[in-house]
This record gives structure tokens, C-alpha cells and sequence, in this order.
């Protein structure tokens, strides 16, 4: 009884049952149901690209056919992109974190909060339910490029309706943590005092707020097109289809930053805790995200070089592709700089980070290659395009993501991981994943041609090399979740800051209570990485 | 406009509330009714060139914009903070159109 005395209930112990978490208006339960409906999904779109490499072991038909292909890469793609990537970092860590590390006890708008939730779920079951009504799912490929996407008898109405309410679900967030951010960082949080991961939040909801509505008006004149003719994007009508590719780019441009921005924020929280060392340049850290959410919005047209788009218009975009390099590098260096000296504890979550820092690298400078108007004529739509991006999403972003989620499972679930078991298959997923997407560059500088389910015998050794690389990262995927379940069961106890965090959420039990703190949390003076100071470790 | 200036609420304190009375913002409600009406006069009279009538209906419409952000959305009170984060989303707003434009007409 002392026990119960002495430890407040945590946010699972206050209620129970399933309505008590369907529509909870508490931002941790938001956040976990947005998690379990995140990682079902990526294993579903995994599943599918695993399927994909298998097709392309060998030249020719192995296990299916061009269209039922087209189909699952675009089905892999929007699941991956509107279902995973865009709503994993803020929707999970952000909802589950963000008032915590401010200091707060939800975000500003907690039942729009549950909405959002809510919209995701029904944009989900559109995605899903495009696999059995009608023709099947869409086969143009994740950005609908229009002539085709209105042409195909494909269930393309669905799957944009589907792009479109998992949209509102995405501006409904972004709203609810700006306002947040304004207005309920604690008395002593000043802008300069938050943490990294919140300035990166705030980075990316100001994307998915003013962005997300261009790409939802611009699904729905699709679907306009398809229903009613109306020739906004039919040359035989007086159309135009490199404006609909100057739409979907506007938004899904910004929209790649939605995705590796918060991942970014991610790292900037492991590193200095497992450095045990101050951040270096907080601020230019800080700021760097706004550079590149802004900058971000500038660069759209480098997707659209080999479209037709005018020449002055090319180089425009092509010089500015080259300005968002900067602020990207600002954060690398400074992250390398923090290790610099720093007591280094490796453990997984900083594993994932140091991998994160490579991949986001190799992705990052194979952008440079394709933002420069002469390779890129050479290597769009090849595989090297298709290497790049997953270098950036995956390599990055996915890998930021699972690397957080090791560093705050004691912190959500309140029993430490096996962190033996989790370093072996952080080994597979590296090996697996390297193996998997290197191959893919150098396929798209001999030529291979991306989006066909068939290629030239010389491209098969590559091929080969590749799927076997897509088995090690499955199986390492698969250890790690297996690990996770396991740990959440049998995992040893944890306390409240079993890194030695200097950040407001280890100030907390874990799982933390309801309202999030069981004292009045203590706003650290100065650096808020400052690990001099921190007397909890 | 000197004295509501002191009432203004602190940046983040959402408990303080600048009160400004009912005279003023019908004053600002007819200034609109006006600018309406001369949209409409504009119009109505074909003043010679259609782009000058065009010209002037888009600079009276900005301006109601202008008053009706500042006035009744109470930007003018608040922390600067929101009326630069205002600006920049104008500025994207053009960015996109001109971008967008630069391709159309050197294409």
C-alpha cells in the first residue's frame, strides 16, 4: 500500500475500458492510438514493398504482372507517405511529448485533438477500402500525376479522397500544437528554453498548416476532372498537366519536411542526452528548422525538371534547391559537433541517430546530384531518384523514428527494452537497409528506369543484392517490434530518467500521470541540454 | 488611440482582454459599408478602362481586408509576433501564384 501511497495513478491506471481510449481527449492516449494505427499501416505498406523487391529478383514476370505492380507501388507509397511518414513524428512523439516538454498538461485544443484522430482513421479505411470495391487501387503511382490519374479506370476517386481527409487530419494538428506552443508553454519556458524537438514541431505544423489545403483542393479537382470533365488539366480541353504537377509539388514539396523535420528534432533530443554534453548551437539548430520550413516552400519545381516547365523557370528552382542544403548541413554539423568531446553512452536509441546522421547524408547529398539541371535530365525517373528518397524518408526520418522509440519506450510504457536484443537487430536493419537502397543508385546511374515491374538482364546481380537486402531490414524490423512487445511485458523497471535527460519529460514518473506531473516540473535555467547542471543523473 | 494602447494584454496572457467599445466598431463596420459601396459604384459607372475599375475593386478590397484583420480580428492589439506570422503567409501566397506564373509566361 506504501507503493500506491507514495506513486501517483498513471495516465493507463485513470480509466479503463475501449471507449475510455476511442474518445479520450487526453493527448498520451491520443497519441498511442495514433501510434498502433501508424505501425499497423507501415507493416502493411511494408509487406507490400517487400513484395515489390521479390517481383524484381529476376527479370521478367516472377510473381506479377505491370498493373497488379502499378498498383502496389502506389498502394506502398500512399500508405507510406499519408499514412506513415507525414503523421508519424508529430501525431505519435508529438502528441504523446510535446506538452510535456513545455511544461503543460494537453494541447490547446484537446477534443480537435481526438477529431484528428478520428479523420485519420477514416482516411485509413478510404485507402483500404480502394483494395475492394470497384477496379482495385489507384495505379498512378502515389502523386496521381494527371493526364493519367484521370484517365485510369482505377479506384482513383478513393484513394484522393482518402489523400484528402487524411489532410484535414494533418492541418487539424499542426493547428493544435502552433496554438500550443503560443500559448501554454509553462511560466518559465521561454522560446529559447524549449526543447529542440518542440522547435521542430512548430517548424513542421506551420507546413502542415498552411501547405496541407493547396493538396487538398488540388485531390479534389481531380476528382472534379474525372467526374465532370471540367479540362482543368486536359490539353484537349484547353488544360494544362504541368499544373497539376505545380500543385501536388507545392504541397508535397513542403510536404517532405513535414516528414523529416520532426525526425530531425528527434536526433536533437538523443544526441546531447547520450553525449552527455550540451547541444552545440542550440540556436542555429533552432532556427535552421524555421530556414528550411520556409525555404522549403520555394523549391517545389526541382520535381518538375524534365516536364516541360519553362528554362528560366528550371534554373530558379534549381538555384533555391541548392539554399535548402544549408540550413540541412547547419544541423549535421552541429550534431557531430555535440558528439565532439561529449562522454558517449551507446545505447540503441543513439545507434539509430548516428545511423540517421549517415543515411540522412547519403540521401541528402544524392539530392544535390538530382537538384542540379544537368544530372537530373540524366537520372529522373531511375532508380537512383527512387535510392535518394529513401535514403532521406526511410534512411532518415523512418530511422529517427524507431531510434526514438527505444529512446522514450521507459518513458511511455514504463519498463526498459532488452537492449542487447535491440542492438542486434538495429544491426540487421542497418545492414539490411544499405544492402536494400545503395544498390538502387547505382541501378539509376546505369540507366534502370524506375516504376516498371521488368528490367534488363544486366541490371539483375543489382536486383538481387537488393531484394536480399530487403529480407535483412524485414527481419530486423520484425526482431525489434517482437523485442518491444516482449519488453513491454517482461522488460526490467525503469525510473524516471534512466538516460540522464535534461528535458521536462524525465522530470516526470513513468508512464507519467494523467495531468502529465506530480510536481510542479522545474524549468531548467540557461541551455535546456545543459548537462552540468543536471543533478538527476 | 493612445489610451487603448495601455490596455493592450501582455504577450501570452490570454486572461487580459482589450475591451473596445461598441461606437468604435461600428464606426469601422460603416467604413466598410462605404468601401462597398464605391466597389459597386466602380463597377456600376464603367468608369472607362476595365482595368482601372479592376484595379481600383482589388485596392478597396485589400484595404477592407486590411481593416477587418486589424480591427475586428484584433491584430493591431496583439503580439506583433502574429501580424509578421501573418505576413509571411501573404508572402507564400504570392510566392506561390509567381512561381507558378514565372513558368507560364517565359514557357
Amino acid at each position: 500500500m506504501s507503493v500506491a501511497l507514495t506513486q501517483p495513478v498513471n495516465f493507463y491506471q485513470a480509466n479503463k475500458g475501449l471507449f475510455s481510449w476511442i474518445f479520450s481527449t487526453d493527448h498520451k492516449r491520443i497519441g498511442l492510438l495514433y501510434f498502433y494505427a501508424i505501425i499497423s499501416f507501415f507493416l502493411v505498406a511494408m509487406m507490400l514493398g517487400f513484395l515489390m523487391r521479390l517481383e524484381l529478383i529476376s527479370p521478367g514476370e516472377t510473381i506479377m504482372g505491370a498493373k497488379t505492380y502499378n498498383q502496389i507501388f502506389t498502394l506502398h507509397g500512399v500508405i507510406m507517405i499519408f499514412l506513415f511518414l507525414i503523421p508519424s513524428v508529430p501525431a505519435f512523439f508529438g502528441n504523446f511529448f510535446l506538452p510535456i516538454m513545455i511544461g503543460t498538461d494537453d494541447v490547446a485544443f484537446p477534443k480537435v485533438n481526438l477529431l484528428s484522430w478520428w479523420l485519420y482513421v477514416l482516411g485509413g479505411i478510404f485507402a483500404l477500402l480502394t483494395l475492394v470495391v470497384g477496379n482495385g487501387p489507384a495505379d498512378t503511382g502515389w502523386t496521381f500525376y494527371a493526364p493519367y490519374s484521370v484517365k485510369t479506370g482505377t479506384n482513383v476517386t478513393l484513394a484522393v479522397l482518402a489523400a484528402f481527409i487524411l489532410g484535414f487530419s494533418s492541418i487539424l494538428t499542426g493547428l493544435n500544437f502552433i496554438v500550443t506552443i503560443h500559448r501554454l508553454r509553462a511560466p518559465k519556458m521561454g522560446w529559447f528554453k524549449m526543447p529542440l524537438f518542440a522547435w521542430a514541431l512548430y517548424a513542421t505544423a506551420w507546413i502542415q498548416l498552411l501547405a496541407t489545403p493547396i493538396i487538398g483542393i488540388t485531390l479534389l479537382m481531380i476528382v472534379a476532372e474525372r467526374v465532370f470533365g471540367l479540362g482543368l488539366f486536359d490539353p484537349a480541353l484547353g488544360g494544362d498537366p504541368i499544373l497539376y504537377q505545380h500543385l501536388f509539388w507545392i504541397y508535397s514539396h513542403p510536404a517532405v519536411y513535414i516528414m523529416v523535420l520532426p525526425a530531425m528534432g528527434l536526433i536533437s533530443e538523443m544526441i546531447p542526452t547520450f553525449a552527455k554534453r550540451t547541444i552545440f548551437g542550440y540556436k542555429a539548430i533552432a532556427f535552421s528548422s524555421l530556414a528550411i520550413a520556409f525555404i522549403g516552400y520555394f523549391v517545389w519545381g526541382h520535381h518538375m525538371f524534365t516536364s516541360g516547365m519553362s528554362g528560366p523557370a528550371r534554373v530558379i528552382f534549381s538555384v533555391l534547391t541548392f539554399l535548402v542544403a544549408v540550413p540541412s548541413a547547419i544541423k549535421v554539423f552541429n550534431w557531430v559537433a555535440t558528439l565532439y568531446k561529449g562522454s558517449i553512452d551507446v545505447k540503441t536509441p543513439l545507434l539509430f541517430s548516428l545511423a540517421f546522421i549517415f543515411q540522412f547524408l547519403v540521401g541528402g547529398l544524392t539530392g544535390l546530384v538530382i537538384g542540379a539541371l544537368a544530372t537530373d535530365i540524366h537520372l529522373h525517373d531511375t532508380y537512383f531518384v527512387v535510392g535518394h528518397f529513401h535514403y532521406v524518408m526511410f534512411g532518415g526520418a523512418g530511422f529517427a523514428f524507431f531510434g526514438a522509440l527505444h529512446y522514450w519506450f521507459p518513458k511511455i510504457w514504463g519498463k526498459m527494452y532488452h537492449e542487447k536484443t535491440a542492438k542486434v537487430a538495429f544491426t540487421f536493419m542497418f545492414i539490411g537497409f544499405n544492402l536494400l537502397y545503395f544498390p538502387m543508385l547505382v541501378l539509376g546511374i546505369m540507366g534502370m528506369p524506375r516504376r516498371y515491374y521488368d528490367y534488363l538482364e544486366e541490371f539483375t546481380t543489382l536486383n538481387v543484392i537488393s531484394t536480399v537486402g530487403s529480407w535483412i531490414l524485414i527481419t530486423g524490423i520484425i526482431l525489434m517490434i517482437i523485442n518491444l512487445i516482449q519488453s513491454k511485458r517482461t522488460g526490467g523497471e525503469t525510473t524516471r530518467n534512466p538516460w540522464g535527460g535534461t528535458t521536462l519529460e524525465w522530470q516526470t514518473p513513468s508512464p507519467p500521470p494523467l495531468h502529465n506531473f506530480d510536481a510542479v516540473p522545474v524549468v531548467p535555467e540557461g541551455n535546456p541540454y545543459d548537462h552540468k547542471q543536471n543533478k538527476s543523473i | 488611440m493612445a489610451d487603448k494602447n495601455k490596455s493592450r494584454h501582455l504577450p501570452g496572457d490570454p486572461t487580459e482582454h482589450l475591451i473596445v467599445p461598441y461606437k468604435f466598431h461600428i464606426g469601422i463596420w460603416v467604413g466598410l459599408i462605404v468601401l462597398t459601396v464605391m466597389t459597386v459604384l466602380v463597377s456600376v459607372m464603367g468608369l472607362s478602362l476595365i482595368a482601372f475599375s479592376v484595379i481600383t475593386a482589388l485596392i478597396i478590397a485589400v484595404t477592407k481586408a486590411v481593416v477587418v484583420a486589424n480591427y475586428f480580428m484584433h491584430l493591431k492589439y496583439d503580439n506583433k509576433l502574429i501580424t509578421i506570422l501573418m505576413g509571411v503567409t501573404l508572402l507564400l501566397f504570392v510566392v506561390f501564384i509567381a512561381f507558378t506564373a514565372i513558368d507560364y509566361l517565359t514557357r
